[in-house]
């Protein structure tokens, strides 16, 4: 499995055709609703994977919009700055979030994300509807079971590293694979 | 407040968020929610539905609900969940209901979110598959 950094370094080394999405800066509700209208028609000709992209792109980008820690004022608006790469090699597409977080948060991230690689396919379906029914935590601007979902449309392990620029931030960054399915191509 | 109860239709968007088409049809108990859910403001869209609903079951009049969604994303699913956990009461209450859930075919992870949906609410839900 890549890192999240091998593909930042795969984009600069490799033809831009294994490149489906690649967005950096300020991401805001309007922009992430392109990138996923981009995603659509991109794949339309891969109806079933272009359905597991999008939920994976709308769950990642929403956490870039909620929990990014680097943000940029621009007149009255305050956005939040993330990465999302969707790049893609023979057999799979491979999609890689990444965004600045507070050091405080990383314990709490490398545990769910440890707890979700262990659960397989039913084991993860469970521990999504245990997490559903339970009362949202003050941080969570969702249902909280982001990370779950994504792990079951992906089907593979999250791979999720750290680069800590001080002690009070790192670079956070997700990567997870979608198996192509070649009758589709 | 009940006697008021208007019929509530909320027009499918997608523009920036994905709203799904909403027709609650107050005369009929004929409710549907079609399209892609994604929204804003989650929890007050589905606070607005689980509202009607509940207004609705006041009049003790039987209730058919047909979900079509083709895509929602995990928030929404906890407001899909709500309006299912009140359905069953409304049922547990006495009230007639009946729930469809059409999903596409060839999507095997809606189909899956139908089967759980149904563990969790333990409300049945007839599965329609279309193509």
């Amino acid at each position: 499995m890549h890192t999240a950094f091998d593909l930042q370094e795969q984009i600069n080394q490799t033809a831009t055709d294994k490149v489906v999405i690649a967005y950096k800066g300020p991401l805001t509700d309007v922009i992430m609703a392109e990138l996923s209208r981009h995603i659509r028609m991109k794949l339309a000709h891969e109806p079933k994977i272009c359905r597991k992209i999008f939920a994976i792109f709308i769950e990642l980008a929403q956490n870039i919009l909620f929990y990014s820690a680097e943000k940029v004022n621009f007149g009255y608006r305050n956005d939040r700055i993330g990465t999302l790469l969707v790049i893609q090699d023979d057999n799979y597409y491979y999609f890689m979030s990444s965004n600045k977080i507070e050091n405080i948060y990383t314990h709490e991230l490398l545990h769910n994300c440890k707890v979700i690689n262990a659960l397989d396919k039913e084991g993860l379906r469970r521990y999504k509807r245990e997490q559903r029914s339970r009362p949202s935590k003050d941080r969570s601007k969702g249902a909280g079971i982001g990370l779950i979902q994504v792990a079951m449309i992906s089907g593979y392990p999250l791979q999720m590293d750290f680069y800590e620029f001080d002690e009070d931030f790192s670079l956070y960054s997700l990567c997870v694979k979608v198996k192509k399915n070649k009758s589709e191509k | 407040m009940t006697e008021s109860l208007e019929s509530l239709n909320i027009e499918g968007k997608s523009g920036t968020f994905f709203v799904p088409s909403v027709s609650f049809d107050v005369n009929t108990g004929d409710c549907r929610l079609e399209g892609e859910s994604y929204l804003e403001n989650t929890w007050e869209f589905y606070d607005k539905l689980t509202n009607w609903l509940k207004q609705y079951t006041e009049k003790k009049q039987a209730i058919t609900f047909s979900f079509k969604l083709t895509y929602f994303n995990t928030s929404s699913s906890k407001g899909i969940l709500d309006i299912l956990f009140l359905l069953k009461d409304y049922e547990l209450a006495g009230g007639e209901v009946n729930v469809k859930w059409h999903y596409p075919e060839d999507d095997e992870d809606n189909l899956a979110e139908a089967e759980d949906f149904i563990a969790d609410s333990e409300l049945d839900m007839e599965l329609i598959s279309y193509t």
